[in-house]
């Protein structure tokens, strides 16, 4: 019981903070991502792709062992993006960021050996967060 | 008791998406102004973190109906459905629909035609905003989303004989009076989806949308899907859309770099 109740509070949470984007994708979120594997990565940001239908960016994380893992981040397209005042310069290579999102259903990376995840919301070094928004808003 | 959280979140996300989504209202509006970032792209903070989550509703711009110099509505602007945009009812299905539509359920949408950057069709639109520009001629829709496809909606001749088959289908205009402008659409070819459940047509989709424009702010769009392959009886319903001031439709090219085609695996 409690467990669900705090949940729902973090589902409520991440739904405000959600709400800030004007969401979604073009693809069906829960056909792509699993919503029962939210992850939160602590790392740095390699680089970020401005490109359609999602903007991308890289995260390199590593563990306790030192031993580096790069994360490539779906977040929202462009356009949506650029709606609510984020641009391409809204991270920058070699910053310091902590990620929420989702890992990929078929645990396949993409073509450059990346693990494969969706975004949520990305919080910087000062606390505050870009790239609010994921598709996973958008799921019934 | 699950259901009654997950109702409680999606009636909270519902709530906050709207107050968030729809473009500023004025005091917002005349915050930014006096901030840093008006914008190309309509008022926005600087990073995003303005300018929303205040609690207050969208607002439409208020005026009365524009008008062009023949007396008829003046539809253009830039129109945002925000999170109503798949408003569509649930038209019932036959046999033949329902087991497809089934099917595209248990499938989790994994093959919707837009998540491979095809062409969403007619009258799915994406959360993106439109643009419509008109003359006394022509009525065309700039989907910013829907792969950044148009409708031309031609207002001088009627259907070819034999449209199609089309993923837009074919488009034609009257005008009912000066504020009503019936649109006529035929001519479909079978690959799009009614909406992202996977709501299924057939060639034989007709769809008649009635665009009025009450007030400066809103564009209404009443529609009507017939398709005797797929729906046993016509299905209506009612779409209301909000004037976005001061700002445009953007680029959205989708099969630019689309890597969720190869991981849509669905369950």
């Amino acid at each position: 019981m409690k467990s669900r109740v705090g949940a729902a509070v973090a589902a409520t949470f991440a739904l405000l903070l959600g709400a800030a984007a004007p969401v979604l994708a073009h693809h069906s979120f829960a056909a792509e991502y699993d919503s029962s594997k939210p992850i939160t990565i602590k790392g740095t940001i390699q680089k970020l792709e401005w490109v359609n239908p999602h903007a991308y960016f890289w995260v390199e994380s590593k563990d306790e062992a030192g031993k580096a893992t790069v994360f490539a981040f779906e977040t929202l397209s462009p356009n949506a993006l650029a709606r609510q005042g984020w641009n391409r310069k809204s991270l920058t290579p070699g910053e310091a960021v902590v990620v929420e999102g989702y890992l990929a259903k078929d645990g396949k990376p993409l073509a450059d050996g990346s693990i494969h995840a969706n975004s949520k919301s990305v919080t910087r070094a000062d606390g505050r967060k870009v790239f609010v928004g994921s598709s996973a808003d958008n799921e019934k | 008791m699950k259901s009654r959280y997950v109702g409680s979140v999606l009636a909270v996300l519902a709530a906050a998406a709207l107050t968030a989504l729809i473009p500023v209202d004025s005091s917002a509006q005349s915050e930014q102004s006096k901030g840093q970032n008006q914008g190309k792209f309509g008022p926005v903070g600087p990073e995003g973190q303005k300018g929303k989550g205040k609690g207050k509703g969208p607002a439409a711009p208020i005026g009365p109906t524009p008008r062009m110099p023949d007396g008829k509505v003046d539809f253009q602007g830039v129109w945002t459905p925000g999170l109503t945009f798949a408003t569509m009812g649930q038209p019932s299905l036959t046999p033949w629909a329902d087991a497809l539509y089934k099917e595209r359920r248990a499938n989790l949408s994994k093959d919707d035609p837009e998540g491979h950057c095809l062409p969403a069709g007619v009258p799915r639109i994406s959360p993106f905003p439109y643009k419509i520009v008109q003359t006394p001629t022509l009525f065309v829709i700039l989907d910013e989303g829907n792969i950044h496809s148009y409708r031309q909606v031609a207002l001088d001749r009627g259907h070819p004989a034999d449209p199609g088959p089309l993923w837009m289908g074919d488009s034609v205009g009257h005008w009912e009076g000066n504020d009503t402008l019936v649109v006529d659409t035929v001519g479909f070819n079978d690959k799009t989806w009614l909406n992202g459940q996977g709501l299924p047509h057939s060639e034989e989709l007709h769809v008649v949308e009635r665009y009025s424009r009450p007030d400066l702010g809103h564009l209404q769009i009443d529609i009507t899907l017939e398709d005797a392959k797929a729906f046993t009886k016509p299905h209506s319903f009612q779409r209301i859309h909000t004037l976005m001031p001061n700002t445009d439709v953007l680029e959205y090219v989708c099969n630019e770099f689309n890597v969720d085609a190869e991981h849509l695996v669905g369950k």
